[in-house]
């Protein structure tokens, strides 16, 4: 956990028994900039495709600043990744069509419209300034590069770094993520490394421009639990030395108490509750953040008891039910009103937002 | 590396006897009598039965052979029956006009085939990947002698750009062998240009779905560079396989192809062979024939190792 308000006593342990793995410094970072990094507001994602028009992403908001991590946390089909790659301006054209802000504010303080930007100028803020790092380390590595180059090719694109240079930085980059025997490392390719390694890998390329914005996309969702941990570890310190801004797309609230200051949870393409971390996780308002916490595997509880799971699936969003989006899976549902009135994102106490009917009852 | 490489050439050594043993098999089955074409319809049957022993044709079967092989051994192709000239010169003279041929047709794949095949790609279900399935099918079901003579009537008859038929060797005047090759190594390499233009389309589509272009774009490379450095470097292992594996048939190509313009190619010295019942230089044209595509996949596999270095030799 690493908002200040220490361990919520949540013994969000990761499967193992062993306490909760608490970032060093945990303490709020002492210069938090007023201006945030990313300021993403009013964003809808919609995609044209032969079934028609689909919404997928509907008003969400949230702001980054320097130093701090914002998890995009839902299940499958809930906005996240769309959301992430909206930022990106990785999302496949013309089929997706986005709307909104995406304010980026550079070193300068310059203030660059991500939604607005042509897709060459969005080339040159991708790999410097913003850098994004992807799910499968298995294969968002190209099989016939060495991880050198690699590592480097975003020097060349963006610095216009020479040869000798850039194996230098790639070789400092790889120390840097904590790989062994960086210089031999370098020559190797991806398929000599393991998943862990990879996943170093891919961090080292996202950071070797030192983006002001790193947006992780279920960094380590593939990779096992013990390496999970470190490339967390990893990460946090990372962005700590960088000073970066993160976006940590996730939908696993184990991994949320370990890396973020902020929460948004989201389903069916639409922000549900968002606020710090400590108090999302110590004290959920919406019933479906309820639901995620109590289906995270924790110490301490019979361990025979099967895994509370959330009923139901995340709704198509080609047809979306009447009223709250979540009703049909919510314990709390009151019929007539749940399932006609659809919520409006409502300020809760302690810079908390909820979508929620029956928030101030439950 | 190296050993791999060895360790090929020695597999070639059964493989050459295997061929041997089979291409003269092959062509004692071939009915009619060589004395025919030697002698004539008029001789004798005693003339006849001297020439037959004078070539030791009258000997048992595994005599001819094993002495067959082993002149074949020591370099000695042989002479042909019909103009007494040393098979070893007849190779020397034709084996380069198939390989220029071959060549040509190959570097047609590349140079047409591929860039085809990315554009096609690139505009998915646009009007230009039509056009490239269009002419990949219509270009791989097109027969050889077919396609030859159409293009002699359009390109030398009908349009008088280029000449029907003929052959000037490439050391003598360039300019004319290469207008003389244009039409046969279009013919020959039109199925292969068809075949690698489908064969990049489909694996530039596969890779251009891939992960690692989704990071490669995240770094913001430019669109040439995703497009060549990143998609077509993987997109290409499978056209080269592609090309490998059609090398024999592209020879075949070669031998229809040399007949219908006059080439004096390996193709045409094995039909003119079998023909004439001239066994000597068609065994030894084969034999050259089959080391060459044997040379050419060893070659295609060094080339995987080069382009994928997760192929280990």
């Amino acid at each position: 956990m690493r908002a200040d308000g220490g361990d919520p006593g949540l013994a969000l342990g990761r499967m193992s028994d062993g306490p909760l793995n608490i970032r060093a410094g945990a303490a709020p970072s002492p210069v938090v900039d007023a201006q945030p990094v990313l300021r993403v507001s009013g964003l809808h994602v919609a995609f044209n495709g032969a079934a028609g028009r689909v919404q997928v992403v509907e008003d969400v908001a949230f702001a980054i600043p320097a130093g701090r991590t914002v998890a995009l946390v839902g299940e499958s089909g809930s906005g996240k990744s769309v959301t992430s790659l909206a930022v990106m301006g990785l999302l496949p054209t013309p089929a997706a069509e986005v709307s909104g802000r995406i304010e980026f504010r550079d070193g300068a303080g310059n203030v660059w419209d991500f939604a607005r930007l042509t897709e060459a100028q969005m080339r040159g803020f991708r790999g410097d300034r913003v850098a994004m790092i992807f799910q499968e380390p298995m294969t968002s590595l190209n099989p016939v590069h060495s991880v050198g180059e690699q590592i480097s090719e975003a020097l060349l694109v963006h610095r216009r770094m020479g040869r000798k240079e850039r194996r230098e930085a790639a070789i400092r980059m790889l120390a840097q993520v904590g790989i062994p025997e960086p210089e031999r490392r370098a020559a190797a390719y991806p398929h000599e490394l393991s998943g862990g390694m990879r996943q170093r890998v891919m961090i080292g390329m996202a950071l070797v421009c030192q983006p002001r914005l790193l947006i992780a996309d279920e960094p380590t969702t593939a990779l096992d639990v013990t390496i999970q941990a470190q490339i967390l570890n990893d990460l946090a310190r990372l962005q700590d030395e960088l000073g970066m801004a993160m976006l940590f797309v996730t939908h696993d609230l184990g991994v949320v108490a370990e890396i973020a200051h902020e929460v948004v949870v989201m389903y069916a393409g639409q922000v549900v509750e968002s606020g710090p971390a400590a108090h999302i996780l110590k004290a959920p308002r919406h019933p479906y953040t309820r639901a995620l916490l109590h289906a995270v595997p924790r110490a301490g509880v019979d361990r025979h008891r099967p895994l509370p799971a959330i009923p139901g699936m995340v709704p198509d969003p080609r047809h979306l039910p009447a009223g709250c989006r979540f009703h049909a899976r919510c314990q709390h549902a009151m019929a007539g009103r749940c399932d006609a009135e659809p919520p409006r994102l409502e300020s809760a106490p302690d810079g908390r937002t909820v979508r929620c009917l029956r928030w101030r009852e439950l | 590396m190296i050993r791999h490489v060895a360790r090929r050439v020695v597999y070639l050594l059964p493989i050459a006897v295997m061929t041997s043993f089979l291409v003269f098999s092959m062509l004692l089955l071939l009915p009619g009598d060589p004395t025919f074409a030697l002698l004539g319809e008029t001789a004798t049957l005693q003339e006849r039965a001297a020439l037959r022993t004078k070539l030791g044709f009258d000997q048992a079967i595994p005599v001819q052979y094993a002495r067959w092989v082993g002149h074949m051994a020591t370099g000695d192709f042989g002479r042909s029956l019909r103009t007494q000239e040393p098979v070893a010169d007849m190779l020397a003279a034709r084996v380069p006009v198939t390989l220029e041929l071959t060549v040509l047709a190959v570097l047609l794949a590349v140079v047409i085939g591929v860039p085809g095949g990315i554009i096609a790609s690139l505009k998915r279900n646009g009007w230009a990947d039509l056009f490239v399935s269009f002419f990949a099918m219509g270009g791989m079901a097109l027969p050889y002698f077919w396609a030859g003579i159409l293009l002699i009537r359009l390109f030398a008859l009908k349009l008088d750009w280029l000449p029907p038929s003929g052959f000037v060797p490439l050391a003598q005047d360039p300019v004319a062998n290469l207008k003389l090759m244009i039409l046969p190594s279009v013919t020959v390499g039109i199925s292969l240009v068809a075949l690698v233009m489908r064969q990049t389309r489909t694996s530039m589509l596969e890779v251009l779905s891939q992960d690692y272009i989704r990071t490669a774009r995240a770094k913001g490379v430019s669109r040439t560079r995703l497009l060549v450095r990143h998609a077509l470097q993987n997109a290409l292992i499978p056209v080269v396989t592609v090309i490998g594996l059609q090398m024999g048939t592209l020879v075949s190509g070669a031998v229809v192809t040399e007949t219908i313009f006059s080439l004096p190619g390996l193709g045409r010295m094995v039909v003119e062979g079998i023909f004439t019942r001239d066994l000597a230089p068609v065994q030894a044209a084969i034999l050259v024939i089959v080391i060459g595509v044997i040379l050419v996949n060893l070659l295609t596999d060094l080339s995987y190792a080069a382009l994928d270095r997760r192929i280990k030799l």
